[in-house]
């Protein structure tokens, strides 16, 4: 009995140690959508250490993993520029200003809605905090490493700092009407912003005049306060939850006071009204393809919001904001093409190249170019078509999802005491908003 | 009217007895004033024909143990008896080194919950109200009359580290024995460490584990500005700004200079990854403690050289319907629990192949099912000798006593565990355990309970008397003990 015990138990953790996080695959004879060199029919694509190595005819090499990939369409893998899976805590909800928490530090590899976003053929998502506070808590981009054990590995390294602010009704209903605290208003917004930059600049000039022998008291270490002179410093990038045309206004001035030019604002319902002023200020826009309506300020939108800002000349991408959406982005994008009619390539921009520049991260990931990581989510009929199906999804050259693989229950971290599959514990849909998860509705 | 109430054992029990009975309980229970205050002190007890184990894996010694002042005098076969000595003839029954609980929440008094004040904005609280008191010490928690120090010590733990409960960083351990009637004469080292969990603090400021950690990031380099800003004061007075006291950043000052460790609650995998992000960034002494999923977390444990103590509780093992009641689907679930609860047992069993040392805490864990659970992991591989290091030398090492504690050798303190057969072995039950030299006795407990039958009144142990002779008031204690039935 006892010897029994201890293989089963080795034997588990062999697998757990040997998922690697890069290797080497040649996909065959695909119909490759670059997004930067347009489409390459039957054509080899070939990753090796992780990398894209070359993409070209009949690449031949031996010893490799091979994917006959006659028939399917190879596309790099898709980009989430707004979600929150693979963390275990999306809102420090106590406070309107947590610049200093940090969701990189709540990252769960277990997530199994890491895998189901592999099966919609994303590969990287951007882990955000919510929108409970007005300037919320930085973000993380993960890489759907999916079967590796250590939180760490689920990050995209050198991918840049990012900070999740938000405006409107979420920040206002959680702070002003269940604390009785600024900000109650729309106008208690700014001056939320206005102060935490303040305190940023003053923390900065407290500790330059400590370190430099003019006071003799070290000041107050604040993670909160040097995050905000951080951003002010371009060191990170802002991403905002926004729907009113007004507040987005508001904010861009805000920024330009503080010398902050680089902002994505998600969501931004209303930004077809603003377009124009979001392209003059340099920002970008991350939307819903056609979700409104769950809340009062959500209830001016439209379809057509994707279209008309990228129409504008504003770098637009698509959005999930929820484990079931992402695990088909590729259909979400291929609605701006109903309502909007953009062209194929501007629609799959929307979900790679785009999302990728968003979070800063486009030197290394959203096309098929030699030299980036070796991203790729391979379907079955064209990603645009009501037909796709994701066959393989590869993330760093390691097949990450494979559709002839995709077993009954694919979780890595089972409680030997559940009682019921976790899974169908929580059914959800788009019934209210993920970014207020972990706050309590008043 | 005389009441009595009941200092022994059993903290709860508070009972009155009349104080006609008092002289016939003291003629026939053997009872005796207690002017031998600290019994361990002076006496000698010399221990015949012992089992010693001094690994578990091997076969025992006979040999007999001299104890003398609380430590172990002399191990050897046929010692003849001093003349102060008590003699127990231990008639081959086995003894082990007494456990040390390496964590632990032992003789902590529960605190009584007053009605906080609300707190109207959560975003700002102060440390205590946000659950950070490192600065709280077990001094005023401490009770050598909490009841589970007994439960403890029947279990066979000797010795413990020991911290008041509470949520992100409760408090600072110490170090306690599990002897003597006098809270302070427990404490052996009064700061051993800070208990840190990633526990929310509730309705405040930090609520999740990312305000968590966010928090600890704060705390730490005040600590440390703080602890820069003493030494120029001390140094240079009147160059600088005299430093402001806080609680918690006083405290933390030896976290940041290292002197003791953080015991980090860490139960499953990704917390040891998160406590040991906080570590390798801060730089503080990291234990994991409470682990349940070390295994995950192996290459970790192994790389890292962080100390590790497992957690003493083990999943439930679930019994489920019969098979042909299930759908494919519902197999393979099983299959896949079935799988996760053999790794929970194996935990202790593959670090012991990895070659990571560890030891124990009991935090979640219950203390009664310490060898229920032990036997479970010894049965998913893990070797006896590991088993009975883990709950001894490396605990001992790790808190920096194995010079006086841990394991059964001549000159150190004589913390032992009796018991009448292998302790190992499913059936064998703990007969005496002996802490620092004092002898208690748990091989008349089950006579006792068939003698007395239900109702009967458990009057063994230390009482505080009050008498009213004559119109006056005298006050005393008086020690009950059961003669020994043979």
């Amino acid at each position: 009995m006892k010897k029994h015990f201890t293989i089963i138990a080795i034997a588990l953790f062999a697998v757990s140690i040997n998922a690697q996080d890069h290797g080497d695959v040649l996909i065959q004879n695909g119909t490759l959508i670059t997004m930067d060199d347009g489409i390459m029919e039957k054509t080899d694509l070939l990753i090796r250490n992780g990398k894209i190595e070359q993409i070209a005819k009949d690449i031949e090499v031996s010893n490799i993993k091979t994917i006959d990939a006659t028939g399917l369409y190879v596309m790099p893998g898709i980009i989430d520029a707004h979600s929150h899976l693979g963390i275990d805590a999306v809102n420090e909800a106590s406070n309107p200003v947590t610049a200093e928490v940090w969701v990189g530090d709540a990252l769960d590899p277990y997530d199994i809605n890491i895998y189901r976003a592999l099966a919609g053929g994303v590969t990287v998502s951007h882990a955000m905090h919510g929108s409970a506070n007005a300037i919320g808590g930085q973000c993380e981009t993960i890489k759907h490493r999916w079967g590796v054990m250590d939180p760490n590995e689920l990050r995209m390294k050198d991918a840049p700092r990012t900070i999740k602010f938000a405006l409107g009704e979420n920040p206002i209903r959680v702070h002003g009407e269940g604390q009785s605290i600024v900000p109650n208003t729309r106008m208690g917004m700014e001056q939320v912003f206005r102060q935490a930059f303040e305190d940023g600049k003053k923390y900065k000039k407290d500790w330059a005049e400590y370190n430099s022998g003019k006071t003799t008291t070290p000041p107050t270490y604040s993670l909160r306060n040097q995050t905000m002179a951080d951003i002010m410093d371009g060191k990170i990038l802002i991403h905002c939850h926004s729907y009113r045309a007004d507040e987005i206004l508001m904010l861009m001035d805000v920024l330009e006071d503080y010398g902050v030019d680089q902002i994505c604002f998600q969501h931004v319902n209303e930004g077809f009204k603003v377009a124009p002023e979001l392209a003059e200020f340099g920002a970008s826009a991350s939307v819903f393809s056609d979700w409104w309506a769950y809340k009062f300020e959500v209830y001016y939108s439209t379809a057509y919001n994707a279209a008309i800002l990228t129409k504008n000349g504003v770098l637009t991408s698509i959005n999930s904001d929820s484990r079931e959406l992402i695990r088909h982005l590729y259909h979400e994008a291929a609605k701006s093409q109903k309502y909007g009619k953009l062209s194929d390539e501007e629609a799959l921009k929307l979900i790679t190249i785009n999302p990728a520049i968003q979070l800063g991260i486009d030197d290394r990931v959203g096309t098929l170019t030699k030299g980036k990581d070796g991203d790729v989510a391979i379907f079955k009929n064209h990603p645009l078509s009501i037909y796709a199906t994701p066959q393989y999804t590869i993330v760093d050259g390691v097949i990450r999802f494979d559709y002839n693989e995709d077993m009954d229950d694919m979780r890595l971290d089972f409680d030997p005491e559940e009682t019921i599959p976790a899974f169908y514990e929580r059914s959800e849909g788009h019934h209210h908003d993920s970014c207020l998860e972990g706050v309590h509705q008043h | 009217m005389t009441s009595i109430s009941h200092f022994g054992y059993y903290l709860m029990k508070i009972r009155n007895l009349a104080l006609l009975g008092l002289i016939c309980y003291s003629c026939s229970l053997n009872a005796q004033i207690d002017y031998d205050k600290y019994p361990n002190s002076n006496k000698s007890l010399l221990l015949k024909n012992a089992l010693v184990v001094y690994d578990a894996n091997k076969t025992p010694t006979l040999q007999d143990i001299l104890i003398k002042k609380g430590k172990l005098d002399r191990i050897a076969s046929n010692i003849s008896a001093p003349y102060d000595a008590k003699i127990v003839d231990l008639d081959s029954m086995f003894v082990y080194p007494g456990f040390i609980a390496a964590l632990s929440h032992v003789g902590i008094k529960k605190e009584e919950e007053k009605d906080q004040p609300k707190i109207k904005f959560q975003g700002a609280p102060t440390n205590k109200q946000a659950g950070i008191t490192p600065e709280k010490t077990i001094k005023s928690q401490l009770d050598v009359n909490e009841s589970s120090i007994e439960k403890f010590r029947s279990n066979g733990i000797t010795t413990a580290n020991t911290v008041a409960p509470g949520k992100m960083i409760t408090g600072t351990s110490a170090l306690v024995s599990m002897s003597g009637d006098q809270t302070q004469r427990m404490i052996i080292n009064e700061t051993t460490g800070v208990f840190s969990q990633f526990k929310s603090s509730g309705n405040v400021y930090p609520k999740t584990i990312i305000g968590n950690m966010a928090k600890w990031r704060d705390l730490y380099h005040n600590a440390k500005n703080a602890s820069n800003h003493i030494k120029n004061f001390s140094t240079n007075p009147s160059l600088t700004d005299r430093p402001a006291y806080d609680d918690a950043t006083t405290a933390l000052i030896p976290v940041v200079n290292n002197t003791i460790p953080v015991f980090f609650k860490t139960s499953n995998a990704k917390e040891m990854y998160r406590a040991y992000e906080l570590k390798k960034e801060l730089g503080f002494n990291l234990v994991f403690s409470e682990c349940r999923q070390a295994w995950f977390a192996k290459q970790l444990t192994k790389n890292v050289g962080v100390n590790t103590l497992l957690s003493i509780k083990l999943p439930k093992e679930i019994k489920e319907k019969k098979e042909e009641d299930l759908t494919d689907e519902q197999k393979k679930l099983n299959q896949k629990k079935k799988e996760a609860y053999r790794n929970y047992l194996a935990q202790a069993a593959l670090l012991e192949k990895e070659g990571i040392g560890f030891s124990f805490s009991f935090i979640d864990g219950k203390v009664s099912e310490l060898k229920k659970n032990i036997l479970k992991m010894v049965e998913a591989g893990l070797s006896k000798k590991k088993a009975l290091e883990a709950l001894s030398l490396y605990p001992a090492k790790l808190l920096k006593i194995d010079r006086l504690y841990g394991s059964i050798q001549q000159g150190k303190y004589a913390n032992l565990v009796v018991t009448d057969n292998d302790y190992f072995d499913e059936k064998s039950k703990i007969k005496y355990v002996i802490v620092e030299g004092e002898l208690f006795d748990y091989s008349t407990k089950k006579e006792k309970k068939s003698n007395t039958g239900e109702g009967a009144i458990d009057i063994e142990g230390t009482w505080d008397y009050e008498a009213e002779i004559f119109g006056q008031a005298q006050t005393g204690k008086v020690t009950v003990e059961t003669a020994d039935e043979e």
